[in-house]
């Protein structure tokens, strides 16, 4: 009965690392999900290391607040004639494609489809693109006064923390374009974001307000494969 | 949590309720909770089968789109290297590089969810699941939502349930092991609760009972009805300070007397999420979380009380046969 003692030894420690994990687990877990404060901010190494890599999590579902607007994706293709007279006369008026709104109907058809997720990847790329970090807000505010240094910097620290969102932006609308089978025909491809404001509480029933803003001109992704969400879309 | 399908005689009936003498009392009624029998073993079941489900739907809905998001020319460019290292993670992305290991990633993945849901070799389907899950995951993090998220945590404490009918003896550690995970999921999910709830006190539009009038303007999600309804005063209301009160409640009413009604308000809950915001895939992981909670004894005196209606209604369509001679 000899070798059962070690066996036994060897169960009770599984036991109490197990309880061990658990506690710690979900100790760091809480840290994790806490706003920044003194505490947190202390370990925040370690969370990165444990929780933020093998356990990510963030439950702000629709919050702080829900975001409420309506946020459509348009792409305009460009080839080298139209991306000579973009300089002189600004961007062209006609052939915008809306690449969310199909989507979105899609989903309202069927549930059980992709869109949902696909128009949501759209949505976080183009949020990702909008967003700028605490650090930057210095910078804009100098440049605003004035200070051309600080636009300099402004502006190079905005796309590189924007190239990420714009390689993906850049790249559904180059699917789309595969789709099109125009994608050889173009070189460039231009990007909007059209938002659309729904009233008010206070004013539920009026129109919602449109705003556009022009998010540059990349050049087109080669090799992209047809997305195959838009084969039924013909070029106009 | 409570409860257990085959509980020793003199094995603490809950833990929330253990009533002993002190501290002792209650360590030994946790040590007796944690070792005597597996728990939750319906519940675990039930989980296991949502989130199979929704692996399921999701490769179906993926399939004809794997090429376009995770393929090598795709629109993921993420890389394993994050959370294994450079060496491994260098080895590993090698799966990224061809459109045919991608789709074999989803075949592995769809094999996992058929295991969970029919129970079969669950510990192996449950791996089969998590692995390409991940490398999915890792490749297009931006695709990710929240109800991936809950599953793929579920399925990372689900690795240490013990497989579906399994016997083990009393005490040993496989129970041990499974009671730790059956109070991991649980902790998981009253975290998801309680985190979502206090995010969302400090929005505005939540405490002034406006949030699902908004909610419903999101042309992504919402059902056309629903933005009609959204527009009565009384029903974004009571919406918006529901889900508010449900959520920050949810860790205190899941270990009191109101547990059984907080999980089928719960399930309604997550029904009309799925139905009017059309967000079925993380519906069906939070019903599956929802319905783990429910204890093995609940589920036995459910499935006798069903049985019971059914031999009953069974006992009425049987027509009157010809009388004794």
């Amino acid at each position: 009965m000899q070798w059962r003692d070690p066996r036994h030894a060897l169960s009770s420690v599984a036991k109490a690392a197990a309880l061990c994990w658990l506690a710690g687990h979900f100790l760091l877990i809480t840290l994790y999900l806490l706003p920044p404060w003194p505490p947190r901010q202390a370990v925040r190494g370690l969370l990165d290391l444990t929780v933020g890599r093998h356990f990510e999590q963030n439950w702000s579902l629709f919050a702080p607040d829900p975001i409420g607007s309506n946020f459509a994706l348009l792409v305009r293709g460009l080839d080298a004639a139209e991306l000579a007279a973009v300089a002189r006369e600004g961007l062209p008026a006609d052939r915008w494609y809306d690449l969310s709104a199909p989507l979105w109907d899609g989903f309202a058809q069927n549930r059980l489809t992709a869109y949902e997720r696909m128009s949501s990847l759209q949505l976080r790329g183009v949020l990702a693109y909008l967003q700028e970090e605490p650090a930057e807000w210095a910078w804009a505010e100098s440049c605003r006064r004035g200070d051309p240094t600080s636009c300099a910097l402004h502006a190079a620290e905005l796309e590189r923390l924007r190239l990420p969102a714009t390689i993906q932006l850049v790249r559904f609308a180059s699917a789309f374009y595969a789709d099109l089978g125009l994608a050889d025909q173009l070189s460039y491809v231009a990007l909007r974001l059209r938002e659309t404001r729904p009233p008010p509480w206070s004013e539920r029933g009026a129109a919602p307000e449109l705003v556009d803003i022009d998010l540059g001109v990349y050049p087109i992704e080669r090799g992209m494969p047809r997305s195959g969400l838009y084969v039924g879309e013909r070029a106009n | 949590l409570s409860g257990a399908a085959r509980l020793p005689r003199g094995a603490p009936e809950s833990l929330v309720n253990a009533r002993g003498a002190g501290a002792a009392g209650l360590v030994g009624a946790a040590q007796r909770w944690l070792g005597d029998a597996p728990r939750q073993t319906t519940g675990v079941r039930a989980l296991q089968i949502a989130i199979g489900t929704m692996l399921f739907l999701r490769v179906c809905n993926d399939a004809p789109f794997a090429s376009f998001l995770w393929g090598p020319h795709g629109l993921g460019w993420g890389s394993t290297r994050t959370i294994l290292g450079a060496t491994l993670g260098g080895v590993v992305d090698h799966v990224y590089e061809s459109d045919v290991s991608v789709y074999a990633l989803l075949g592995c993945l769809a094999v996992g969810a058929v295991g969970l849901i029919l129970g079969y070799r669950t510990s192996l389907a449950t791996l089969a699941a998590l692995v390409p899950y991940a490398l999915l995951e890792q490749r297009l993090p931006q695709y990710v939502d929240r109800g991936d998220s809950a599953a793929r945590l579920a399925l990372l404490y689900l690795l240490f349930v013990l497989p579906s009918g399994a016997r083990p003896a009393p005490g040993s550690l496989a129970v041990w092991l499974h009671n730790v995970a059956v109070v991991a999921i649980g902790l998981q999910a009253a975290t998801i609760y309680a985190a979502a709830g206090l995010a969302k006190l400090a929005g505005s539009r939540w405490l002034d009972g406006t949030a699902i009038y908004h909610v419903a303007q999101v042309a992504a999600l919402s059902h056309p009805a629903f933005v009609e309804v959204a527009r009565q005063p009384l029903v974004t209301a009571f919406g918006s300070y529901a889900t508010l009160v449900y959520e920050l409640l949810f860790p205190l009413a899941i270990i009191s007397p109101l547990r059984l009604p907080w999980i089928a308000v719960g399930l309604l809950f997550h029904v009309a999420i799925g139905g009017l915001m059309g967000l079925v895939t993380f519906s069906i992981v939070m019903i599956g979380l929802d319905l783990f909670f429910v204890t093995d004894r609940e589920y036995a005196q459910l499935g006798r009380w069903a049985a019971g209606r059914w031999r009953a209604a069974l006992g009425q369509r049987r027509p009157a046969g010809p009388g004794p001679p």
